[in-house]
């Protein structure tokens, strides 16, 4: 009886560790060749950090870092606030809360090479330059239905008598908002601007369909070097790339985890104060 | 401008219009362009001046069809319903796997399945193309030659999708109450029927949602097939990035109106599954 348990249990296992180990393999390959010397990074030859001083030294590099910077800075911010905002305005009403549920699972659900596609082919229509400014506007737009739901959850979930018992001691709308609805829904805003910051600095499809000559960003130049010819200084890119990653992924944790805590304490806090009020009414 | 007019108009009132902003941005941005080169399907390019002329024909789609655009078509999809069969295949046990475990090794796992995802999705596959390289470690040892072929853009699909499987499928599962697997034990389903019979059906729509994604996510896939299929694998996804809004665009609408309208028809289908099961399991 106990036996099968323990042998389907395993198969299950390896496949996790197999998909865990095909999941790390890459990058372990990439760290490897950007520090071998062997330009075709094919056998080991020896240790070298030529390829990221290649990398350090590359000018247009340099600026396609710029670029993706300042592209996901925008994106993020804007789409956050654009999100937010309808979340917030939605929160009250079933009604907005569905459409704003459909709006963003369309965007969501269609692939972006569809927009960007459909983007590209009507910008000269109207006579718009391709360029940052589209490339922004597109990545607000699509990022903003990620924002919409995560944010919109939260919202969701709060409690709605906190409102409407700050606004019966007085508290104008404004300040209820200030002070109740964006300090509750802090958490999804902020897990929301680090996945939007993640998303825009590795989109390829938008930038790509949407950029002017000069706004290469660091995807875009990844990609197109890798289908022109690999320069070693690639690999090195990769691994700066892959730390990035790395640290946004642990910063968000770090901030949700202590935003956890903090909203579990202040939970607790409630349900005392909470506790303490019903003992003199109970008979 | 729109934002700050509407907030300063609705100063004491309720917040509601402001919702607006992103259904605009939405309409005017998402969908608009996509209405748009899809009405540019039935258009035929100017063979001197290369402007679409809009009239009302059907070469965009007969061109899909033809000799010179079927093996494409035929491909992305076949590469598309082989990945959700590879990444269900794989992500159905990891995930199982991933809700027997508990405290810190589930939450030290789950890491590691959802860490690569935020590591860039074109180096990700740039560091797969040194490793199915001719001489790179894998042809090495194993002898296999897959670079710029198809197995090497399905590696590729698999790896960058599974996770985006094992999640959805991994929170269905660990939602199953243990004590309906106990009561099942106890009246002496072995455990392959426990899960035939109970794990499985319960967990299935976090599963089909997994898989939805997948199919959704690798039928406009470009990156992959460009970067491990060199240019000899194309996909219906590189020939929308590359032409599908130049020359191209009646192509390229009758792309999108075929992928939309797929989509549409597997969200109609998951709905309706989804729909079903909550009645019997009511």
């Amino acid at each position: 009886m106990r036996n099968p348990h323990r042998r389907r249990g395993r198969v299950a296992t390896t496949v996790l560790i197999g998909v865990v180990v095909i999941l790390y393999a890459p990058l372990l390959f990439l760290a490897v060749a950007s520090v071998n010397s062997n330009p075709s990074s094919t056998q080991w030859q020896g240790f070298t950090t030529t390829w990221y001083r290649d990398a350090y030294n590359d000018a247009a590099l340099r600026q396609a870092v710029g670029v993706s910077i300042r592209l996901a800075i925008i994106a993020s911010v804007v789409s956050v606030a654009v999100g937010t905002i309808g979340a917030v305005a939605a929160r009250k009403s079933r009604w907005l809360r569905g459409v704003n549920t459909v709006l963003a699972t369309v965007r969501i659900g269609t692939p972006v090479i569809i927009i960007a596609t459909g983007i590209a082919s009507i910008l000269p229509v109207l006579d718009i330059a391709f360029g940052f400014r589209p490339m922004a506007i597109a990545h607000i737009a699509y990022l903003s239905a990620y924002v919409m739901l995560i944010v919109g959850a939260r919202a969701a979930g709060a409690d709605p008598l906190l409102e409407d018992a700050a606004l019966d001691l007085g508290a104008g709308p404004w300040r209820v908002l200030r002070r109740i609805v964006l300090p509750d829904l802090k958490p999804a805003i902020i897990s929301s601007a680090l996945l939007t910051l993640a998303f825009s600095f590795d989109d390829v499809a938008l930038s790509l369909a949407l950029r002017g000559p000069t706004d290469t960003t660091v995807p875009i130049y990844v990609f197109s070097a890798v289908r022109r010819r690999v320069t070693p200084s690639i690999h090195a890119i990769g691994v700066a790339i892959m730390i990035v990653g790395v640290t946004m992924f642990l910063a968000a944790n770090l901030v949700n985890s202590a935003l956890a805590s903090n909203d579990d304490r202040r939970r607790r806090n409630q349900t005392e104060v909470q506790g303490r009020q019903s003992v003199p009414v109970r008979p | 401008m729109k934002l700050r007019r509407q907030r300063s108009g609705s100063h004491h009132a309720r917040l509601g219009p402001l919702v607006v902003v992103d259904w605009i941005l939405v309409v005017v941005v998402c969908l608009v362009p996509i209405g748009f080169i899809i009405v540019r399907s039935f258009g035929r390019a100017d063979p001197i001046t290369l402007d679409i002329e809009l009239v009302g024909t059907f070469d965009s789609y007969r061109a899909l069809l033809s000799d010179a655009y079927r093996p494409v078509l035929i491909r992305s999809v076949s590469l598309s319903i082989a990945t959700v069969a590879m990444c269900s295949i794989i992500g159905i046990p990891c995930a199982l796997a991933l809700s027997r475990l508990t405290g810190r090794t589930r939450d030290l796992v789950l890491v590691a399945v959802i860490l690569p995802s935020f590591i860039s999705f074109t180096v990700r596959m740039f560091a797969w193309q040194g490793l199915l390289a001719t001489g790179g470690p894998i042809e090495s040892v194993t002898g296999w030659q897959l670079l710029f072929r198809p197995p090497a853009v399905l590696l590729g699909m698999i790896t960058a999708y599974v996770p985006l499987f094992v999640l959805p499928a991994y929170v269905a599962l660990s939602r199953v109450s243990g004590d309906l697997m106990d009561a099942a034990a106890d009246l002496g389903a072995r455990h392959g029927r426990q899960l035939r019979t109970i794990t499985l059906p319960l967990a299935m729509p976090g599963i089909v949602t997994g898989a939805a994604l997948v199919a959704v996510l690798s039928i406009g896939e470009f990156i992959v097939p460009a970067v491990l299929g060199g240019n000899k694998v194309l996909l219906l996804g590189n020939i929308l990035s590359e032409r599908g809004a130049g020359r191209d665009q009646p192509l390229g609408g009758a792309i999108t109106a075929l992928m939309l309208s797929t989509f549409l028809l597997v969200g109609m289908l998951v709905l309706l599954y989804r729909r079903h099961a909550a009645r019997r399991h009511a």
